[in-house]
C-alpha cells in the first residue's frame, strides 16, 4: 500500500492547527488530507468517504473526542491518532485504553506526528502485505517472520527459541536504544520478572553466539555496564 | 498531651510535700517547746530566784527561827514576789515578809494542800520545803499559771494513739483534697491542652465554653476559627493558582504546537535558504525548551500544593534508577556516547522496594541525571550510589562534570525562593518530599527515603 494515497480526516476546534498539519502532511506526500473543525462535520465526512487515518483533538466546545472516538469505533474500523493538550497521564490511559491507535501531546514535533501517522498506517494496512520481516544486524540476517538467524550470508539457518525471539523483537523494536535489564526482563517473562534477571543474562549470550562474529567480544548486542544491553545500528 | 499527667502527677507529689513538711515543721516546734517547758523547774523560771534557790538561802538557829531576815527581805523584792512566809509543822506562821493580814492566820493541813496545788487567795504560789518549815512564796495575781496535770497511764497512752492517729488521718485526708481537686483541675485542663492539640494538628476543634476556664476555651474556639478561615483561603488560592497554571500551560500547548510544526517545517523544508533553516532550529528547540518548562511548572505547582495524586504501587528504587538512566542517555541519542554511568548499588539496595509513585520518582532520576548530562555537554562521568543504611534507602547522584553552583545548592536545601532557575531539581525535591524523603544537595545529591 502507497500510505501517500491514504485518505487522512484532521479533526480540530483550531483552523490554524487544522493547517499547519495537512501542510505538514502534505509537504510530505500526502495526498489526500481533509479537515473539520467540529466533531458534526467529521461525522459528515466520515459517513461520506473511506478515511484511512483520523487524526483527532480531545477538547471540542460542547463536545469530547473521547465519546466521539467510543461511537464511531462502533460502526467503523477506523485507526485514530489523538491529538490533546490534555497531557496527564490518565486521560493518556483513557484514550489508548479506548482503542486508540496513538495518543500524542500538544505541543508535538511536527516530524513525530508524520512517523507516528506513517507507524498506525504501517501496522493497519502491513498485514496484506505478508511480506516477511528481515532485519539486518551487521553480517547477520534476520527473519523474524519465520524466527530464524544466518549468522553470515554463507551460514546456515538456525532457528531462535521463543525467549530469543521475544529479546530479540524488543531490541529491533528499540534499536539503537539502551533496554535496562527490568525492562528486557519484563519483555520476556512478564510482570513478576524480578528472579529472571540472571537468567536474562544466559539468554543474552546465547542470542549473541546466534548473531555476533565474535560473542565474547561483541560488536551489536552491547552491555551497558549496570544498566542493561543495546542492539547497536 | 502525654505532658499534661506527668504535670499532674508532679503537683500531687509537690503539694504532698509541701504538706509533709508543714507538720513535719510544727512536730518540731512542739517537741522543742516541750521540752523547754520540761526543764523549766518552777516558778519563776529557772535561775537565781526560783523557789528552790531562794529557799536554801534560809539560815536558821536550833529554834527554827530565820537567822538572816533582812536579806531574805531583800532577796523576795528582787524576786518580784508579792509576799512570802514560813510555816511550821502545826501550820503556825514563823515568819513573813510583806503578808496582808487577811493571810497572816493558821494554814490547816488542807489549806496548805489545796494552795500548793492550785492558788492562795488568787495568789499563785510556790511552796518548798526547809529545815525550818515550808516555804511559801506568793506572786502578784495573775502572774502565774498554775495547775496541776493528773492523767492515768492508759489515758495518757490513748492521748498519744489517739494524736498519732490524728496526724495521719488529717494528713491522709489532705492529700486526698489534693488527688481530688488536683484531678479536677487535671481534667479541665487536659480539655484545654487537647484543643490546643487538635489546633496543632490541623484537627476541628470545638471545646465546652464553661467554668473556670471557660475564657481560655473561647479564645482557642476562636482562634481555631480563624485558623480554619485562613486556611480555606490559602487553599483556595492555591487552588486557583494551580489551575490557573494549568489553564494557561493548556491554553499554550495549541500555539506552540503550531510553532513547533512550522518552524520545523521551514528547518527541513525550507526555500533551500541555511540561514532560514539554522533560525528555524532555533525556534524549534527553544520551543521544545518551552514546553518543557511548561511541563514542570504545571508538576511544580501541582507538587506544592499536594494537587498531583500519588498513584503509590510497590517500585524497585534500584530498576527506576537504571530506566531513568538509560531514559537519558537515549534521549540525546548519538550523543549519548559521551556519557558514562556508573551505577552501584549494593545488593541489599537491589532488593529494596518503595511503595512510591513510579513515575513520579522515576521523572525525579531522570531530572537529576539529565541535568548532569544538559550541563555537561561535552561529555562526563555521572555516578550513582545506592545503599542501605539504618533501614533507609540512600541514593547519590554525583557527576564529573561542573556539579551544582553553591548557591543553587543552597537554595534547593533551605528552601529559599530564588529567580535562580532551578525548576527541575525543586521538581525533584518536591517529589522526594511528598514521598516522605529528604534531599540534599552538596557537590552531588543525596536522596533519602524510609
Amino acid at each position: 500500500m502507497n500510505y501517500c494515497n491514504a485518505d487522512i480526516l484532521i479533526a480540530d476546534d483550531n483552523a490554524d492547527l487544522c493547517q499547519m498539519i495537512k501542510t505538514m502532511l502534505i509537504t510530505n506526500g500526502f495526498k489526500n488530507v481533509d479537515t473539520v473543525l467540529s466533531l458534526s462535520e467529521a461525522e459528515k465526512l466520515i459517513n461520506n468517504n473511506n478515511y484511512s487515518l483520523i487524526i483527532l483533538d480531545v477538547n471540542f466546545p460542547y463536545d469530547d473526542g473521547f465519546s466521539f472516538y467510543k461511537r464511531l469505533s462502533q460502526s467503523f474500523d477506523i485507526p485514530v491518532i489523538f491529538l490533546s493538550a490534555r497531557d496527564k497521564n490518565e486521560d493518556r490511559l483513557k484514550g489508548l485504553g479506548l482503542g486508540a491507535d496513538d495518543y500524542i501531546t500538544k505541543p508535538f514535533l511536527a516530524e513525530e506526528l508524520l512517523l507516528r501517522c506513517r507507524a498506525v498506517l504501517k501496522r493497519t494496512y502491513n498485514e496484506y502485505k505478508n511480506s516477511d520481516r528481515i532485519y539486518k544486524i551487521g553480517d547477520a540476517c534476520v527473519n523474524m517472520s519465520a524466527g530464524t538467524v544466518k549468522k553470515t550470508p554463507e551460514s546456515d539457518e538456525t532457528a531462535l527459541t521463543n525467549k530469543e525471539y521475544k529479546l530479540l523483537n524488543v531490541f529491533l523494536e528499540n534499536r539503537g536504544r539502551i533496554l535496562t535489564f527490568d525492562f528486557l526482563a519484563e519483555a520476556v517473562w512478564g510482570e513478576n520478572y524480578y528472579a529472571y534477571e540472571n537468567t536474562l543474562m544466559v539468554h543474552i549470550r546465547k542470542l549473541r553466539e546466534k548473531i555476533e562474529l565474535n560473542p565474547s567480544n561483541p560488536k551489536y548486542i552491547i552491555t551497558m555496564k549496570g544498566l542493561g544491553y543495546r542492539l547497536n545500528r | 498531651m502525654k505532658s499534661l499527667i506527668k504535670i499532674y502527677f508532679k503537683y500531687v507529689i509537690l503539694t504532698v510535700s509541701i504538706a509533709i513538711a508543714f507538720i513535719a515543721i510544727q512536730i518540731c516546734i512542739y517537741i522543742y517547746v516541750g521540752i523547754l517547758m520540761w526543764h523549766n523547774e518552777g516558778v519563776p523560771l529557772d535561775g537565781k530566784y526560783s523557789v528552790r534557790n531562794i529557799s536554801r538561802q534560809f539560815e536558821f538557829d536550833e529554834n527554827k527561827n530565820v537567822l538572816n531576815s533582812e536579806y531574805m527581805d531583800c532577796i523576795i523584792d528582787e524576786a518580784k514576789c508579792e509576799f512570802a512566809f514560813m510555816l511550821d509543822d502545826n501550820g503556825n506562821i514563823t515568819w513573813e515578809h510583806n503578808l496582808s493580814d487577811d493571810l497572816n492566820h493558821r494554814y490547816t493541813v488542807s489549806d496548805v494542800a489545796s494552795f500548793s496545788k492550785w492558788y492562795l487567795k488568787g495568789y499563785p504560789v510556790s511552796v518548798w520545803e526547809t529545815d525550818g518549815g515550808l516555804v511559801v512564796l506568793g506572786y502578784p495575781k495573775d502572774s502565774i499559771w498554775k495547775y496541776n496535770i493528773v492523767q492515768d497511764i492508759e489515758g495518757l497512752h490513748l492521748l498519744f494513739k489517739l494524736i498519732i492517729f490524728g496526724i495521719i488521718s488529717s494528713f491522709v485526708f489532705v492529700a486526698v483534697l489534693i488527688i481530688i481537686f488536683g484531678y479536677g483541675y487535671y481534667k479541665k485542663i487536659k480539655v484545654i491542652t487537647d484543643g490546643i492539640g487538635n489546633l496543632s494538628n490541623d484537627m476541628p476543634v470545638d471545646m465546652p465554653v464553661s467554668g473556670n476556664f471557660k475564657e481560655i476555651a473561647l479564645c482557642i474556639n476562636k482562634t481555631a476559627e480563624k485558623l480554619r478561615k485562613q486556611k480555606s483561603i490559602i487553599e483556595k488560592r492555591d487552588e486557583a493558582r494551580t489551575e490557573w497554571i494549568s489553564a494557561v500551560s493548556h491554553d499554550i500547548r495549541t500555539p506552540l504546537s503550531l510553532i513547533m510544526g512550522y518552524a520545523g517545517m521551514l528547518g527541513k523544508n525550507g526555500t533551500g535558504d541555511v540561514d532560514t533553516i539554522t533560525k528555524a532550529a532555533v525556534i524549534k528547540e527553544q520551543s521544545i525548551k518551552i514546553k518543557k518548562l511548561i511541563d514542570d511548572l504545571n508538576l511544580a505547582s501541582k507538587l506544592e500544593y499536594s494537587m498531583q495524586p500519588l498513584r503509590k504501587e510497590y517500585i524497585r528504587l534500584s530498576s527506576a534508577i537504571r530506566k531513568a538512566s538509560a531514559q537519558c542517555i537515549n534521549s540525546v541519542g548519538e550523543e549519548g556516547e559521551k556519557y558514562n554511568i556508573n551505577i552501584d548499588t549494593s545488593s541489599e539496595f537491589d532488593e529494596y522496594i518503595l511503595y512510591a509513585d513510579k513515575q513520579l520518582i522515576q521523572r525525579a532520576f531522570e531530572n537529576i541525571v539529565g541535568n548532569s548530562i544538559r550541563h555537561n555537554p561535552k561529555g562526563c562521568d555521572i555516578y550513582i550510589k545506592g545503599y542501605i543504611k539504618n533501614n533507609k534507602a540512600h541514593v547519590l547522584f554525583s557527576d564529573s562534570g561542573w556539579g551544582i553552583p553553591e548557591d543553587i545548592a543552597e537554595n534547593i536545601n533551605n528552601n529559599t525562593k530564588s529567580l535562580k532557575h532551578i525548576m527541575g531539581l525543586i521538581i525533584v525535591k518536591r517529589i522526594v518530599l511528598s514521598h516522605g524523603g529528604s534531599m540534599t544537595v552538596g557537590k552531588g545529591i543525596e536522596i533519602i527515603f524510609n
